[in-house]
């Protein structure tokens, strides 16, 4: 699947991509090992931010969901996983305004982003190391 | 120069750390705003940039705690944040920030506000030159120790108790406390123009050498006029101006140089007079010995109404412990270490 260029960080929702390996690099000027970690880190961060949501809305605590969900979203926001950030978005504000079947229906929604994003995590890694194959073979011209 | 990259979700650290440590910066990265705060206070950074949402302490709570303290310099504070709305923009300016970057951000974005801010800390280098001339004017009043020292931190703690009153919060803001912190240092730079043989008598002055001394405040405001002149937008000098020209003014009119009554004295100024007079009567002259605190409160307090402004007066009742907390840490002879 051909990566898009994005015009600037962050517009790449409407390509349709869970996350955009190319904005990624951006994200971590070019360090591409630092992608690599932060996406291991993330993966962790939205498993466990998904149980804690759950668990929060099992028992009708919207404060707890909505700050886990502004959390998710916040890091969703800055590795540019537009899909994720969105629908933690609305999660959160569902939760915050106490309208917790809303919520409910953002956290199904947020459970299936979640499944595309890390079902897209192959790809995203093997478009990381062809960026990062790209750079190198660019350095070495110049050099 | 050191920044310090505080938020909670460690994803987010790890991407501004990693812009600002390979745009040169020393990068000192903590995970909650209370350790932010205590490292501050120990002026660990000049330059911080926060996240909004933090158990305990949030980004606002520690912008509001950095405008507050009295802290030494002046902290820059951008906030990095998915709050974009225009409420919430407001809300973290006036609790303090100086800038915003809204995630997701550039971090060529990020590197280019940090550098904006180091601009503006510059800047503060005309605060040191300030303070620099104020110095110079107080070295040939050599009785005076720490007095500038003392006075700017007395008039700041009177600015920020009136700024929580109902009267005052509309004109006292983060900037009025700040100004009056910067420029009070200058309330007696018109000394400078006060000969030797007044300026540094050691006996009561004569009705004559009286007049001559009390026309430094005249001779103050006339110069910092001159300066206005030149720069009229620069609100440091517009209050620095009405500190010099007003600090000898009195609430019932029978201050000099203008005989100006109650609210026609500027604010700044009815706040300097109170702090200067605690200030001269708490510290020792060679005509007299420091009176301690009670006393000095008792005849502030008899004064009020007629030498000051009662609301300055009840805002220093109301910040004793803080007068004298500063007088002993800036006693004479122990400016230097304080």
């Amino acid at each position: 699947m051909p990566i898009p260029t994005p015009a600037k960080i962050g517009e790449t929702e409407s390509e349709g991509l869970p996350i955009d390996a190319k904005t990624l690099a951006e994200i971590c000027v070019g360090d591409i090992s630092l992608a690599e970690k932060l996406l291991e880190k993330f993966v962790s961060q939205i498993q466990e931010d998904l149980r804690l949501i759950d668990s929060a809305l099992g028992i009708r605590d919207a404060a707890q969901a909505s700050k886990i969900s502004h959390s998710l979203r916040s890091a969703a926001a800055v590795l540019a996983v537009r899909e994720v950030q969105r629908i933690a978005e609305s999660l959160e504000h569902a939760a915050r305004e106490d309208r917790l079947d809303q919520a409910a229906c953002c956290f199904d929604q947020l459970k299936d982003a979640a499944a595309r994003c890390l079902a897209f995590l192959p790809i995203v890694r093997r478009e990381l190391t062809t960026c990062a194959d790209r750079d190198a073979k660019n350095n070495k011209d110049r050099a | 120069m050191k920044v310090m990259v505080v938020d909670a979700n460690e994803i987010c650290r790890a991407v501004m750390c990693t812009a600002l440590s390979q745009a040169g910066f020393e990068v000192i990265e903590v995970g909650d705003g209370e350790t932010a705060r205590d490292l501050l206070r120990d002026g660990l950074a000049r330059m911080v940039v926060t996240g909004w949402e933090m158990s305990g302490l949030t980004g606002p709570d520690l912008c509001r705690f950095l405008r507050t303290a009295d802290l030494p310099q002046y902290i820059y504070v951008i906030l990095v944040t998915s709050h974009a709305s225009p409420h919430d923009r407001v809300a973290g300016l006036a609790a303090g920030a100086d800038d915003f970057v809204t995630k997701p951000f550039n971090p060529a974005e990020l590197i280019e506000r940090v550098h904006a801010g180091e601009r503006i800390l510059a800047l503060e280098t005309r605060d040191v030159a300030i303070f620099a001339m104020a110095k110079l004017a107080e070295s040939r009043d050599p009785e005076t120790g720490a007095h500038l020292e003392r006075t700017q931190a007395y008039t700041r703690v009177l600015a920020q108790e009136l700024s929580g009153s109902e009267k005052f919060h509309r004109i006292i803001d983060s900037e009025f406390i700040r100004l009056i912190y910067l420029t009070s240092p200058l309330h007696d730079i018109g000394k400078v123009g006060i000969p030797d043989a007044v300026l540094l008598k050691p006996d009561r002055l004569s009705d004559r050498e009286f007049a001559i001394m009390k026309t430094h405040a005249r001779i103050g405001a006339d110069t910092l006029d001159a300066a206005l002149r030149k720069y009229p937008d620069a609100k440091f000098l517009q209050m620095a101006r009405d500190i010099a020209a007003s600090h000898h003014e009195r609430w019932n009119g029978s201050g000099y140089p203008a005989g100006l009554h109650g609210h026609e004295i500027p604010l700044s100024g009815r706040i300097m007079a109170l702090a200067d007079v605690y200030d001269a009567l708490t510290s020792k002259r060679v005509y007299k010995a420091a009176f301690d605190h009670d006393i000095a409160t008792s005849m502030i307090v008899k004064e009020s109404g007629s030498h000051f402004d009662p609301d300055v007066v009840h805002a220093f009742l109301r910040r004793e412990s803080q007068f004298i907390e500063i007088r002993n840490r800036y006693a004479d002879g122990n400016a230097m270490a304080a």
